[in-house]
């Protein structure tokens, strides 16, 4: 048992991480299939309700002609990165008890709930997508950069997600100041205007925020003429790969605090 | 094999450091089984943590050549909206361990009838614990953890669960923490005292016991 090889003891946790989604997947939502359902409303709830209200003040979108694709395409990337930080800054606080296991570990936890938004997030897209597509029947689209965006989201999210299980875990009053600073996120991402259309200083300081890069990138997919000259690649694809290897490292460092219960 | 390298642990409270251990070291070879005795808040249920490695030293190591189990009787981890056959399922998982073969065994040991089926939620606590003893049970390990023996169910359930549990132990050792005498001299070779931070490691345990009841009349 315990002169184990590497490739068994891979084995092994991958094991781990399996029995952690398959009890995810049955308890997240409660043990209704209608609770998943929760996972598709949200985006499909948000976007309708920009739709309506958009629609009712301005007479076109900013791109394209439907507002509903505008806002789907938006809110979606958004969506991606902001689900996956939520999932994962709660992964080790939700399984708490499961550490009593000598065999589960956080890093089994994170890794579980990072494999299980990937496989939510592209069941909700191809669900949201694909019911867009009868509603507003889009031309063809480019899989490269929605892909790629999709990816840049999860990876940023699950950093930002896992550097968070750490901070939130450590001080509750930063829990609570991230939870208000990050609010008004949605606003400043893109979600619903483009970045060329607002003014010099402004658009310089909105274009930190790499959320606004990876909605441009995610557009750029469903808009073959949109250029989004904006998106800055290295800029996005190296915060992100910073993020989730300072994130998981985070919690290597602190691991045995984590393991200790919430003061 | 368990052995405790240089090993600390301590506490930050209120300012003040509590020592659990303090740079301790001694082995116990397979064969023997511990009991840890200590009066409250000594700190016997985290020493019982670090042997089990789900919480870490403060500086040195606990090396176990060894397959540790969790906690004896262990329920925490039951989910209520999962069945307890789903809940047997996962630990059985993680451990590597026949899905099948444990849903079953712990289906005969636990007798739980229908209630097998349904979430857990809806169990009794006695129904809790008869599962979770059942797991415990139905997995194999070198080393078991208990955390005070606690006796589940009626008395012919009690009877059972002590007959299977003392068949483990042909193979098996243990780790036990407990205040009842007649629990450590029945289950317990040897004997470790925690006191002030100091822990003291005994290769009898009626020495143990000695010294934990002087501890007791002193204070």
């Amino acid at each position: 048992m315990y002169s184990e090889t590497f490739q068994k003891s891979l084995k092994r946790q991958f094991a781990i991480v399996f029995a952690l989604i398959v009890r995810e997947m049955t308890t997240r939502y409660g043990n209704k299939f209608g609770g998943y359902m929760w996972a598709v409303m949200d985006p499909v709830l948000t976007i309708a309700i920009l739709t309506t209200v958009f629609s009712a003040i301005a007479r076109t979108p900013p791109l394209g002609r439907s507002f509903t694709l505008f806002f789907a395409t938006g809110y979606a990337a958004f969506y991606m990165y902001r689900s996956t930080s939520e999932q994962v800054a709660s992964a080790v606080e939700a399984n708490r008890a499961l550490l009593n296991y000598p065999v589960v570990g956080p890093y089994d936890a994170i890794i579980g709930r990072i494999i299980l938004q990937v496989v939510t997030l592209f069941v909700v897209n191809l669900i949201l997508f694909g019911g867009l597509w009868f509603v507003v029947p889009f031309e063809k689209i480019n899989l490269g950069p929605i892909m790629l965006a999709s990816l840049i989201a999860i990876l940023l999210g699950a950093g930002v997600g896992a550097a968070n299980i750490v901070w939130f875990h450590l001080n509750s009053t930063y829990q609570q100041v991230w939870g208000i600073i990050n609010r008004p996120a949605f606003i400043v991402s893109g979600v619903f205007f483009l970045p060329e259309t607002i003014p010099h200083p402004f658009q310089e300081i909105l274009l930190w925020n790499p959320l606004v890069h990876i909605v441009g990138l995610f557009r750029m997919g469903f808009y073959p003429t949109y250029r989004a000259s904006y998106v800055d690649m290295p800029y996005i694809v190296g915060l992100a790969s910073f993020s989730i290897v300072f994130g998981l490292f985070l919690v290597w460092l602190f691991d045995a605090k984590l393991r200790e219960p919430k003061k | 094999m368990i052995r405790l390298d240089r090993l600390t642990k301590s506490f930050r409270l209120k300012g003040e450091t509590r020592y659990i251990a303090k740079d301790v070291s001694f082995t116990v070879p397979r064969g023997d089984s511990i009991g840890l005795l200590g009066r409250n808040g000594a700190g016997k249920s985290t020493l019982l943590k670090l042997i089990a490695g789900t919480i870490k030293p403060t500086s040195g190591r606990v090396i176990r050549l060894a397959n540790v189990s969790f906690p004896l009787g262990f329920q925490g981890s039951f989910n209520g909206s999962l069945t307890g056959e789903q809940n047997v399922r996962f630990v059985a998982r993680i451990y590597g361990h026949d899905t099948e073969e444990l849903v079953k065994y712990v289906q005969d040991f636990a007798e739980l009838g229908n209630s097998y089926f349904m979430p857990v939620n809806s169990y009794s606590s006695g129904m809790k614990a008869r599962l979770a003893f059942g797991v415990s049970m139905g997995i194999d390990f070198d080393y078991y953890l208990v955390d005070e023996i606690t006796a589940v169910g009626d008395s012919n359930f009690k009877k059972k669960c002590k007959r299977v549990f003392e068949d483990k132990l042909q193979n098996s050792d243990i780790i036990m923490v407990s205040h009842s005498v007649a629990a450590l001299k029945d289950y317990c070779t040897t004997g470790i005292v925690l006191e002030d931070g100091s822990l003291t490691y005994f290769a009898n345990i009626d020495d143990a016991i000695k010294l934990h009841n002087k501890n007791m009349d002193r204070r």
